[in-house]
């Protein structure tokens, strides 16, 4: 009965978010505060009532609730507690509920905000958000509903993929939603100025807190993501170019690029018409990655059911979403001809976003290319790691090294002699670090460019911090000249010495990387690097829903025992599955990575180890990023509130 | 003697094996497992997987080369099973977009500054 009630309440969401069509109709012919009233009291209700839905099917999957199809196909009495909860978004319509509670979440949180004027901007923003909803909605109901159920319950459910059995599932979706959907808001920031043909930049103070907090989101969900992979899948790699990455990969870039031009937007009354656009595109690569995830039309190792429905119909709302904004955007072009100068910030943000959109489009091509290819001619290739290697170094090489440079300009216009100065001293800096790099003895010359990027990225972050330290109120203390300076400064600081972190884990990672495959058998040795590793043990472990094999590696330097890895294949009798359980020893500088395969005692086992040098500076590097998206708020909202 | 260059040749079997099975370990980086999702015939432990991988190492042994190898597989199995695609006329565009995009950006802000300029 409870499951019939989560279903109706569902509908009423849907019957709601239809009527807030109503005064949001009449708000734009006429504003009037109490139409805004009722579009807001609808988008509380709606959240409250999703929530409810939400977790009235959270019951279900912690109760076993077999009857309801979607538990039955995915859940299992034996399962652990946390993949039991965490189920619920493993799989096609409970991740879409998830997806439609955190969109309701964000419509919520902006109709209770203080901050911002209630005029008919803030109308017009909920109005959309409503309309997204309710497409969202209409989709879960008719053609993906959870709360199905079936007429004759089995008595056991079918489990869940034992890939997706780990506490990754319980934080990598969520994270990863929040910033997709996050990007609904910027959306509707962009949609609603086009609609009042508010142009000016006083919105865009508003957008930039809500859109670094979906940034931020969709950074730590990709990073987790690819975390999860590099401990999970066994393969060794950390980012696979698989379309299902590359669709997050996408809102990323052009998110990124947004939070840059917002920037400028809002210090200079410029890049207005470039900000709308960015903020349109962000989100429809969003649905975008949720229509390539969810139609089944590009195989991964993500993808769940597969229903041509269900693609259309989001390829539906993708063109909806995408094309009628992007029409009235094409009539109401009221460029602004502001002056800047060649050599100032402005020009290094312009080109910043030039990059990643053309990033982003060399992604798009890369993703779509062997479907339309397939469509027209029907020949299948496939596109791998090289194509994107091969297309993005050419991209990524002088926007690093714009991102380096570019704290040295400033607003407006920079005097040449000072520029030339800092320059100089960094450019010497950046050699003396690049000679100090030819030492490590870099495989290939991809490897010095990759590491000098890194390089020059690391001497212009301190060079910076130096300079906004040295540069002003000498007499000063150091706390009080760091209190001093400009308030979004930490924030890029942080976010840009992330690029460099990360950068550098990319170089250790691609071009210092060891690895060996070998068959060696019980009390066998053998070297990785300057380590020398024991296959010392292997036992046969029950676990709560699986049977393993798990081997015990012991870890040797230079003959000093270090520590034991434990390297596992584990099968899921329920899902009929094998896994495999990489070993992995972590340390700051690098991994030792074991994985462990086939064989037995006559033969001996096949085992593939790595070494993977400054690997974890891969997610400490975004986590760095995000820490800096962070800060940008926190100070955004520490402005705020010292303004009132 | 007679043992020492006994144990040195070992060694260098051992040696040779195991750069044929790096050699092959490269290889197999590049070729799709066709019967799963997205994996490469390195990762894979399809059965597949293994005998595109025996295959790989019976060609090097007989002293055939990567691109040998590669073609091989292509004119058996198709375009699909490389995961880098070969530069032929239906990936021409594949290739050149990229550039195109890049080429086209770098055009448009010199354009725009050559605009503002001469107002």
């Amino acid at each position: 009965m409870i499951y019939e009630f989560g279903h109706l309440l569902l509908i009423f969401a849907l019957f709601f978010s239809f009527c807030a069509f109503f005064p949001f109709g009449l708000n734009i012919v006429n504003f009037c505060e109490k139409n805004l009233l009722i579009i807001r009291k609808i988008s509380n209700l709606n959240f409250l009532f999703v929530l409810t839905s939400f977790l009235i099917l959270e019951y279900g999957f912690i109760n076993s609730e077999f009857s309801l199809n979607l538990i039955a196909n995915n859940s299992h009495t034996t399962k652990p507690m946390i993949y039991k909860v965490s189920g619920l978004w493993g799989n096609h319509e409970g991740s879409l509920l998830l997806w439609i509670l955190i969109l309701t979440l964000f419509t919520f949180l902006f109709s209770i905000n203080k901050n911002i004027p209630k005029n008919n901007f803030f109308s017009n923003i909920l109005g959309i958000q409503n309309i997204i909803i309710f497409f969202f909605l209409l989709f879960i109901l008719f053609l993906s509903n959870p709360f199905q159920r079936s007429s004759n319950p089995p008595l056991e459910g079918l489990g869940l993929n034992p890939l997706l059995q780990d506490p990754g599932l319980a934080f990598h979706p969520p994270l990863l939603y929040v910033g997709y959907v996050g990007l609904s808001l910027s959306f509707s920031f962009a949609v609603a100025s086009l609609i009042t043909k508010n142009l000016n930049q006083n919105w865009v103070i508003y957008l930039r807190p809500w859109t670094l907090f979906s940034w931020c989101f969709l950074s730590l969900g990709i990073a987790l993501g690819s975390w999860w992979a590099y401990y999970e899948l066994g393969w060794g790699g950390w980012w696979f170019w698989d379309p299902v990455e590359n669709a997050s990969l996408m809102p990323w870039l052009i998110a990124t690029a947004l939070i840059h031009s917002i920037n400028v937007a809002e210090k200079k009354q410029n890049f207005m018409n470039w900000t709308i656009l960015l903020a349109i595109l962000g989100f429809s690569f969003s649905l975008l990655g949720t229509f390539i995830v969810r139609s089944g039309l590009l195989t991964s190792v993500h993808a769940f059911a597969s229903d041509p429905y269900r693609g259309i119909f989001i390829l539906i709302i993708l063109g909806l979403s995408t094309g009628i904004p992007l029409l009235i955007y094409s009539f109401r072009n009221t460029q602004k001809n502001v002056k800047y100068f060649l050599f100032s910030r402005e020009t290094a943000l312009l080109l910043n976003n030039l990059f990643l959109v053309i990033a982003t489009i060399t992604i798009l091509i890369g993703t779509l290319y062997p479907l339309v290819l397939e469509l027209i001619n029907n020949s299948k290739i496939s596109i791998g790691p090289t194509y994107y290697n091969r297309t993005f170094a050419p991209i990524l090489i002088p926007f690093i090294l714009l991102m380096a440079i570019a704290p040295f300009l400033s607003w407006g216009k920079s005097g040449i002699k000072i520029l030339l100065n800092k320059l100089l001293i960094f450019s010497g800096l950046t050699l003396i670090g690049i000679i100090i790099f030819y030492f490590l003895k870099p495989s290939s010359i991809f490897a010095i460019i990759c590491g000098s990027l890194s390089i020059s990225l690391f001497i212009s972050v301190s060079l910076e911090c130096f300079n906004k330290l040295n540069s002003n109120k000498r007499n000063l203390s150091i706390t009080k000249r760091l209190k001093s300076l400009p308030k979004n400064f930490f924030g890029m600081i942080f976010a840009h010495l992330g690029v460099a972190v990360f950068l550098a884990g990319v170089t250790g990672e691609q071009f210092f990387k060891e690895e060996i495959e070998k068959k060696i058998n019980l009390n066998d040795k053998f070297k990785l690097g300057k380590y020398e590793i024991l296959f010392s043990k292997i036992n046969d472990v029950n676990g709560p829903n699986f049977l393993s094999k798990s081997a015990e590696f012991n870890v040797y330097s230079k003959g000093k025992f270090i520590k034991t890895i434990i390297s596992e294949k584990r099968f899921y009798p329920v899902e009929r599955n094998q896994t495999t359980e990489a070993g992995i020893l972590n340390s700051f500088l690098g991994d030792i990575y074991i994985v462990f395969g086939k064989g037995n005692l006559n033969t001996g086992w096949t085992v593939r180890a790595y070494l993977n040098p400054l690997v974890s500076w891969i997610w400490y590097g975004v986590a760095l990023m995000a820490l800096g998206g962070f800060i940008s708020i926190i100070q955004i909202i520490r402005k705020k509130k010292i303004e009132n | 003697m007679l043992l020492f260059s006994n144990i040195c040749s070992a060694n260098q079997e051992v040696n040779k094996s195991d750069l044929i099975l790096n050699e092959v370990n490269q290889i197999s980086k590049n070729i799709r497992c066709l019967v799963c999702r997205n994996e490469t015939v390195e990762s894979s432990n399809s059965q597949f997987a293994i005998d595109v991988r025996r295959m790989i190492k019976a060609k090097l042994l007989e002293g055939k080369n990567k691109d040998y190898i590669y073609k091989f597989l292509q004119s058996r199995y198709g375009d699909y099973i490389l995961f880098e695609p070969p530069i032929q006329i239906n990936t021409l565009m594949l290739w050149l977009m990229p550039f195109f995009c890049l080429l086209f950006g770098l055009m448009f802000f010199i354009f725009k500054y050559v605009k503002l300029r001469r107002k």
